[in-house]
C-alpha cells in the first residue's frame, strides 16, 4: 500500500491517508458502497468528508463516539446516533421486525466477543501454545469475514486448541501498548516472538483485549446498542481519563496479566496516542516494570530494527528478573 | 513590527495596535489574578463558553494563545525541546508541547505577564480531541479538576437538533454547575444575556470588517490581517463592552480606508493595488508569521477571505449569539466553528469564498501541528480547483516550529505560483 497515496498523502499524517489514498489508486475500494468511520479521532472525520468529495451521492458517515461527562447524556445522544444510523443502513425498509434482527446481531456479536475474549485468555494463559502472531491473525480475520462464517470459526478454532508452537524457552512476557487502530502486519508478532518476546496483552484488536462489553440480548435493541456506545471504554487514546486514575487501573491489569514489560508502539503523528506515553512511562517507572518505546508507522518501519530493539528489550527483561 | 535580517517592516494599523493594547493589558489582569483573589479557568478557542465565564465573574486563560503568542515572539524553542526531554514526542502538536514544556510551575506567558495556573480547565473541545489529552497533561502538570463539554461533529448544513440538545444538556448539567461551585456564585441567566447581547453586537462589527474585503481593493487583509482583529473576539473580550467597542471602531476605521480607496497594511507596505485576490485556507506559522506574510505581500497578494478567521465561530454565515435562546445559540455557535464542519461543507464554504470574494488564487497551508484542519488538504485542495476553476497552491509548514518552515523552499513554491496566475491572467 505504501507510497500510493498519491494527493491524499501526507507525510505528517498516520497512515490512513495513505491507505484509502492508495486503495483508490489501485481500485480496491470500488467494490464497497459506503463508508462508516467511529470517533474520536480527526483524521478518520476528515478522511470520510475526502471519501465524500470522491465519490459524490456515496454513502459515507463519521459517527461522533459521545464523551459528555454523564453517562445519561452519552447514552441519549448515542440513542439518536444509533437510530439514525440504522435508518441510514435501511433497517426499518427490510423484511422482518428490525428490532428481532437487531438482537440477532447482537447475541452473533456478543458470541464474536466472548469467543476473541477467551482466545486472547488462553494467550495470556500459556503464549507457548497460543502465539501471539497466530492469534493476532484470528483476531484480525474478525474484520474481514462475515460474523457468522467467523463466529463458527472461532469457536471450533477454540475447541481443537492450539497446534503451533509460540515462543520457547524463557520468555519476556510484554504487553503491546498503543497500536490500537494502526493494524501492523503479523510479521509484528512474529518478529517480537523471534525476539525472545511473548505478546500476553495488546491494544490493537480493542474489542476482543476485555474491553468490548456484552451487550444485553433483550429489552429494547436500540437502547443497549446506544448504552454500550456511549460508555467510556477503550485503549487509552480513544476515551477521556474519567477520574485520573485511568493509567492505575491499567498497572493493575498490567499484574494480574503478569507482565514482565510494556512495549509501547504509538502510532506515529496519533497526537492522542502519543500523549499517552508520558503518564504511562511515569507510571511505569513507578510500578517497577520496564518499558520500550518504538514507532510503528503502518508497516513503513523496519521489522529488523524491531528485532534487535526487541532482543535487547527480551534480555534487560530476564536480567532483571534474575535480579542482575 | 520590524524585522531587518528578514527585510520585512511592517506598521500596524490602529485596530492592530488597539487589539494589542486591549489584549495586553487583559494579561496584566490575569498576572493580578492570584493577588486580587480571582479564579482562573483554562479553556480553548474554538467554541469557547466565555459568555459564561463571565457570568460567574471568571477569568479566562487560552493555552492554544499562550502557546502562539510564545511562537510568534520566537521564545517556544525551549520549551518545545524541554516537552520533548520530558517525553512528549515531536510529532505531537507543537501547541501542546508549548503549554507542558516549562518547568513545573513556572506557568506560561502572555505580553510579558505572567499566567496564573488553573484553578478549572473546562475542556470545550470542538473539531479537536487533542485538547482532552492536552488538558490530561495539563491536570496532571497541576492537578486541577476538569470539566469536559463534549460538542460533536457538524456533517450537514445546520446542526441537528440532538446535537445542540446534547450540548445544551452538558451546559446545564456538567458546565454551569462546575462554574457555580468554582466561584461560589448561583448562575444568573440576565447576566448570561447581557453577555451574549454585547456578542452580539461585536459579531455584526466583525463581519463587516471581514467584508470589507469584498471590495476593490480590499481595506483589509482577511488572513494575516484577521489574525490580529479576531483575537478578542475569539478570547476573552466576547460578551464585553470592550469588546463591542473594539470592533465599533475596528469597523469605523475599515469604512474609512475602504471609502479613502486604501489597501491593507502589509510588510511590504500599504497595498493600494493588489496583484492577487487570494482566499486562504489553513492556521499561518506563527513562529515565521511576519517572514511567511511578507512572501505573499511581495508578490501583490492580499487574502480577501480565510478559513483561519472562522475558527472562533462562523459569524459570516449569519450566526449570531441569540439572548433570547442563550445556551441552545451558544451550543450551536460551538457546533459551527469552521474546523467541526466535514471536508465537504468546508469545500462548500471555501469554494463560495472564492466566487463571492472574486479570488484568483487559492492557497491551501497544511501544518503538521493539526491534524484536524490539516487531514484531507491535499483532496480539498483538488475539490476547490474543481468547483471553482482557480488553480491552487499547498504549502506545508507548522503551526510553531522553525524546523518545519522552510523559506527558501517556500518562497519558489509561492513565487513560482504567482507567476503562474500572472501568465494565466496574461494569456486569458
Amino acid at each position: 500500500m505504501e507510497g500510493g497515496g498519491g494527493p491524499w498523502a501526507q507525510s505528517y499524517m498516520c497512515p490512513w491517508p495513505h491507505r484509502l489514498g492508495a486503495g483508490r489508486a489501485g481500485g480496491n475500494l470500488d467494490v464497497l458502497d459506503g463508508l462508516l468511520a467511529g470517533g474520536p479521532c480527526d483524521v478518520l472525520r476528515n478522511l470520510t468528508g475526502a471519501w465524500s468529495l470522491e465519490r459524490s451521492g456515496s454513502w459515507a458517515r463519521y459517527v461522533d463516539r459521545p464523551l459528555a461527562c454523564r453517562a445519561g447524556t452519552r447514552r441519549a445522544f448515542a440513542r439518536e446516533r444509533v437510530r439514525r444510523l440504522a435508518a441510514d443502513l435501511g433497517l426499518g425498509s427490510r423484511p422482518g421486525s428490525p428490532e428481532r434482527r437487531l438482537r440477532r446481531s447482537i447475541r452473533l456479536y456478543n458470541r464474536l466477543r466472548a469467543g476473541l475474549a477467551e482466545l486472547y485468555r488462553r494467550r495470556a494463559r500459556d503464549p507457548e501454545r497460543w502465539p501471539g502472531k497466530d492469534v493476532y491473525r484470528v483476531a484480525r480475520a474478525a474484520g474481514a469475514f462475515p460474523p457468522e462464517a467467523y463466529v463458527d470459526f472461532l469457536e471450533e478454532f477454540l475447541r481443537e486448541g492450539a497446534h503451533t508452537a509460540g515462543v520457547r524457552g524463557d520468555p519476556a512476557r510484554i504487553f503491546v501498548a498503543g497500536l490500537f487502530c494502526e493494524a501492523p502486519p503479523a510479521a509484528f508478532f512474529e518478529t517480537l516472538e523471534r525476539a525472545g518476546c511473548a505478546v500476553v496483552g495488546d491494544d490493537v484488536a480493542f474489542g476482543p483485549s476485555g474491553w468490548g462489553r456484552k451487550v444485553p440480548e433483550s429489552g429494547d435493541p436500540f437502547e443497549a446498542l446506544a448504552a454500550a456506545y456511549g460508555a467510556i471504554e477503550g485503549p487509552p487514546a480513544w476515551v477521556p481519563d474519567e477520574d485520573g486514575r485511568r493509567v492505575e487501573r491499567f498497572i493493575r491489569r498490567l499484574a494480574r496479566l503478569g507482565v514482565d514489560g510494556v512495549l509501547l508502539a504509538a502510532p506515529c503523528f496519533c497526537d492522542p496516542a502519543l500523549l499517552e506515553e508520558p503518564a504511562l512511562v511515569s507510571a511505569l517507572e513507578a510500578a517497577g516494570l520496564p518499558w520500550m518505546s518504538v514507532r510503528f508507522a503502518g508497516g513503513g518501519g523496519s521489522l529488523r530494527v524491531l528485532e534487535e530493539q526487541a532482543e535487547a528489550f527480551a534480555d534487560a527483561v530476564r536480567l532483571r528478573g534474575l535480579g542482575v | 513590527m520590524r524585522c531587518a535580517s528578514e527585510g520585512w517592516a511592517f506598521e500596524k494599523d490602529e485596530g492592530q495596535r488597539a487589539q494589542k493594547a486591549l489584549l495586553a493589558g487583559y494579561a496584566a489582569r490575569l498576572e493580578r489574578a492570584r493577588r486580587e483573589g480571582r479564579k482562573v479557568v483554562y479553556t480553548f478557542v474554538p467554541g469557547n463558553l466565555v459568555e459564561l465565564l463571565h457570568t460567574f465573574d471568571l477569568l479566562a486563560v487560552y493555552p492554544e494563545v499562550a502557546a502562539l503568542q510564545a511562537a510568534f515572539r520566537r521564545q517556544g524553542e525551549p520549551s518545545l525541546r524541554a516537552a520533548e526531554a520530558r517525553g512528549f514526542s515531536e510529532d505531537v502538536c507543537g501547541y501542546v508541547r508549548l503549554s507542558v514544556g516549562g518547568a513545573p510551575g513556572a506557568g506560561m506567558e502572555s505580553w510579558g505577564s505572567r499566567l496564573p495556573e488553573p484553578d478549572l480547565l473546562l475542556a470545550a473541545f470542538v473539531g479537536c480531541f487533542t485538547y482532552v489529552k492536552w488538558f490530561e497533561a495539563l491536570r496532571r502538570r497541576y492537578g486541577c479538576p476538569v470539566v469536559r463539554l463534549h460538542v460533536p461533529s457538524l456533517s450537514g448544513p445546520a446542526p441537528e437538533p440532538e446535537s445542540v440538545r446534547y450540548v445544551v444538556d452538558q451546559l446545564k448539567r456538567d458546565v454551569i454547575p462546575s462554574l457555580s461551585r468554582l466561584s461560589g456564585r448561583r448562575f444568573d441567566p440576565d447576566r448570561l444575556r447581557e453577555a451574549l447581547v454585547w456578542s452580539a453586537r461585536a459579531e455584526e462589527d466583525f463581519v463587516a470588517v471581514l467584508e470589507s474585503a469584498r471590495h476593490d481593493p480590499p481595506p483589509i487583509d482577511a488572513f494575516f490581517g484577521a489574525a490580529y482583529y479576531m483575537a478578542p473576539l475569539f478570547t476573552a473580550f466576547r460578551g464585553t463592552p470592550e469588546g463591542a467597542a473594539y470592533y465599533r471602531a475596528l469597523r469605523r476605521e475599515v469604512e474609512e480606508r475602504r471609502r479613502r480607496g486604501r489597501g491593507p497594511a502589509t510588510p511590504a507596505g500599504v497595498l493600494d493595488r493588489p496583484r492577487f485576490r487570494m482566499v486562504v485556507e489553513g492556521p499561518p506559522p506563527w513562529s515565521r508569521f511576519g517572514a511567511f506574510w511578507n512572501l505573499f505581500a511581495r508578490a501583490g497578494a492580499v487574502a480577501v477571505a480565510s478559513t483561519y478567521s472562522k475558527v472562533g465561530g462562523l459569524y459570516d454565515r449569519g450566526f449570531r449569539h441569540d439572548a433570547g435562546r442563550p445556551l441552545e445559540s451558544m451550543a450551536e455557535y460551538a457546533l459551527g466553528c469552521y474546523t467541526n464542519l466535514s471536508l465537504p461543507r468546508r469545500a462548500e464554504l471555501v469554494a463560495s469564498y472564492v466566487r463571492e470574494y472574486r479570488a484568483d488564487a487559492l492557497v491551501v497551508h497544511s501544518v503538521k501541528s493539526c491534524k484536524s484542519y490539516s487531514a484531507g488538504h491535499p483532496r480539498l485542495l483538488e475539490e476547490l480547483e474543481r468547483r471553482t476553476g482557480v488553480p491552487g497552491v499547498m504549502l506545508e509548514s507548522d503551526l510553531v516550529e522553525d524546523r518545519y518552515f522552510s523559506e527558501a523552499n517556500l518562497r519558489n513554491r509561492i513565487e513560482a505560483y504567482f507567476e503562474r496566475r500572472a501568465a494565466a491572467r496574461g494569456r486569458g
